[in-house]
């Protein structure tokens, strides 16, 4: 356990450490004329993203290093064989390990910023409101741990006060949802294969955001702690979410990192299948969940039998079409169709250089004048 | 921020960004220790007559010359990069050389201040501390473990001056272009502010 804790330890550190550097890097390497508030979504996500790692990572970073110090030097920091107290342990993981989540979510947030435009062929809906709730979500999603140990024992107030400040965080989150389907309002809409990503993205997110709010509800909780709804919501929106944006911009930016287009039809064959079967994986949890199935076992009563089989048979449709996903984007990385520098009609500054892009990115500094999704 | 000048996009220098950074990096090790200062808290809280009667155990002389010693040591880090600034690279490694010294000092307080704990056979897991209440024992596993860390940043601190002192005599630190030096210095401060709160909250609180 000791070699774990403190590969987690270091890998904390290069955590801070890129927080540090997208921080420096967007506070002193944006292009002249690029103000804050003409800076594409994305590198906003990013930069909301690397506050979290800074403010959130060295809290696990010490408590990590009080596990060592309580596994070779007896220093009973939670174990109460020693005097310590766990809760405390809990305590502190939770208030690194859920700002964590929103690390994962919150780039994936500014992809489908910067996707929806895109194919939109419109100007984000709410360029400032997208903004202030990155911001937002990164400020609030640091005081909401509290509802992950709602059933280990805490005073009412906490309880009351961690319920409704996770309530809190659903809103940014809600809002960005809002803006992106306000963008594709009345939008001469091109359904190329990152836009059907972020339309998922969209889809699944809502679902995993939604039964958030289920568990962030403290009577809801109780029943739900620890059960199969838990591991629905998780994958709903870190591998709905995440997973789904993270495939969206590999589509979406495979031009320019390898010059060469995707398979557009096993692209979408690929997305189809994964996106049918991710569903058949997670949705029997939440029903799962809700008639008492916990989570973490390997085997269960008769009556949950049904679901689970469903679940799996899901889980290996959801594995055939990310092989298909992934065996195009290889192949095409070397076969592909030539791709031009701007493939997409994209109005931010990476279409406008070559694809793959030359040493440093610019051969000359580009001068900004206008916003970043200037499309009319 | 503003963007001032773009000289860095050519010789990838930005005194101003490297200082940003390690501002930045300061405050994480800040919310380190507050990790650490979080759990003193709690403890004291909830063990107060224990941590009363440890406190006790420990030698306030030897905690007073250490936060003397360190108050020292970040002046005359602080004077190093004004003399910097005034071209006098001599009195520049006098300085810094002082500051190492100083901080060397600490760490032989801190030995003997350890060694005199430990011969008592007060140190984690130890038969003594076994007999002692459960607050007494917390109180001396943080103490080993707040200084102890903070004893490991004044080694680092050490590394990071003695090797600015390298590149101040090889001239690779010079009168306009020492933010390495500023940074050192950024960095001495913050192992100084951090003992100035470990040394009330071990020492003078009883």
């Amino acid at each position: 356990m000791l070699p774990a804790v403190t590969g987690a330890f270091v890998l904390g550190f290069s955590s801070i450490a890129t927080g540090i550097n997208f921080i420096v890097t967007i506070h002193r390497l944006r292009a002249p004329g690029m103000k804050w508030m003409k800076m594409p979504l994305f590198p906003w996500a990013l930069y909301g993203t690397a506050w979290i790692q800074v403010l959130a990572t060295p809290i696990v970073g010490i408590t990590l290093l009080m596990v060592v110090l309580e596994r070779t030097l007896q220093i009973g920091f939670f174990d109460p064989a020693l005097g310590g107290d766990p809760i405390l342990y809990q305590h502190l993981f939770w208030i690194y390990s859920h700002p964590a989540v929103y690390i994962m979510i919150l780039p994936a947030m500014g992809v489908i910023s910067e996707i929806i435009p895109t194919f939109a062929r419109k100007t984000i809906f709410g360029y400032t409101a997208i903004v202030v709730s990155t911001l937002a979500i990164a400020f609030v999603g640091y005081f909401v741990w509290g509802h992950h140990m709602f059933t280990s024992g805490m005073s009412g107030v906490a309880l009351y006060t961690f319920s409704i400040l996770t309530f809190l965080v659903a809103i940014p989150s809600a809002i960005k949802i809002f803006n992106w389907v306000a963008t594709l309002h009345k939008a001469s809409i091109d359904l190329q294969t990152p836009f059907l990503w972020a339309l998922c993205f969209l889809f699944v997110f809502m679902i995993g955001g939604l039964s958030g709010m289920v568990l962030g509800a403290l009577s809801a909780n109780v029943h739900l702690h620890d059960t199969a709804f838990v591991v629905a919501h998780f994958h709903y929106i870190v591998f709905g979410g995440t997973g789904f944006a993270f495939f969206g911009a590999l589509h979406y930016w495979f031009p320019k990192m390898f010059g060469r287009m995707y398979d557009k039809s096993w692209a979408n064959i690929g997305l189809a299948i994964f996106f049918t079967g991710f569903n058949t994986l997670y949705l029997p949890m939440f029903y799962l969940g809700i008639t008492g199935m916990p989570r973490r076992y390997y085997d269960y009563v008769e009556r949950f039998h049904g679901p689970n089989i469903v679940s799996s048979m899901g889980a290996m449709l959801m594995i055939s079409g990310l092989i298909i996903v992934i065996t195009n984007l290889v192949r095409s990385a070397r076969h592909g169709a030539k791709a031009g520098k701007d493939p997409w009609k994209g109005k931010t500054l990476e279409w406008t250089v070559d694809s793959p892009p030359s040493l440093e990115n610019f051969d000359e500094i580009p001068l900004v004048t206008q916003d970043p999704y200037d499309y009319d | 921020m503003i963007m001032t000048d773009h000289a860095h996009i050519d010789e990838h220098r930005d005194d101003e960004g490297a200082k940003t950074g390690m501002w930045i990096f300061i405050f994480t090790e800040l919310l380190l220790f507050g990790g650490l200062f979080i759990v003193y808290s709690i403890y004291r809280y909830l063990n107060p007559m224990a941590f009363h009667l440890a406190a006790e155990e420990l030698d306030i002389f030897i905690g007073t010359a250490n936060t003397v010693i360190l108050l020292v040591s970040s002046m005359t880090i602080a004077m190093a990069v004004t003399s910097i600034q005034l071209k006098n690279k001599r009195l520049t490694l006098i300085l810094m050389g002082i500051t190492v010294c100083l901080a060397l000092a600490f760490m032989v307080n801190k030995y003997f201040e350890w060694s005199g704990k430990i011969s008592h056979g007060i140190f984690p897991g130890s038969e003594i501390l076994h007999q002692s209440s459960q607050g007494e024992i917390l109180f001396f596993g943080l103490y080993y473990a707040m200084t102890g860390l903070h004893a490991l940043h004044i080694i680092i601190g050490v590394a990071f001056i003695a090797y600015v002192m390298w590149l101040v005599k090889t001239e690779d630190v010079k009168h306009d272009d020492y933010v390495i030096l500023e940074n050192s210095a950024l960095y001495w401060h913050l192992v100084d502010l951090i003992w100035i709160f470990l040394f009330p909250l071990f020492y003078l609180i009883t």
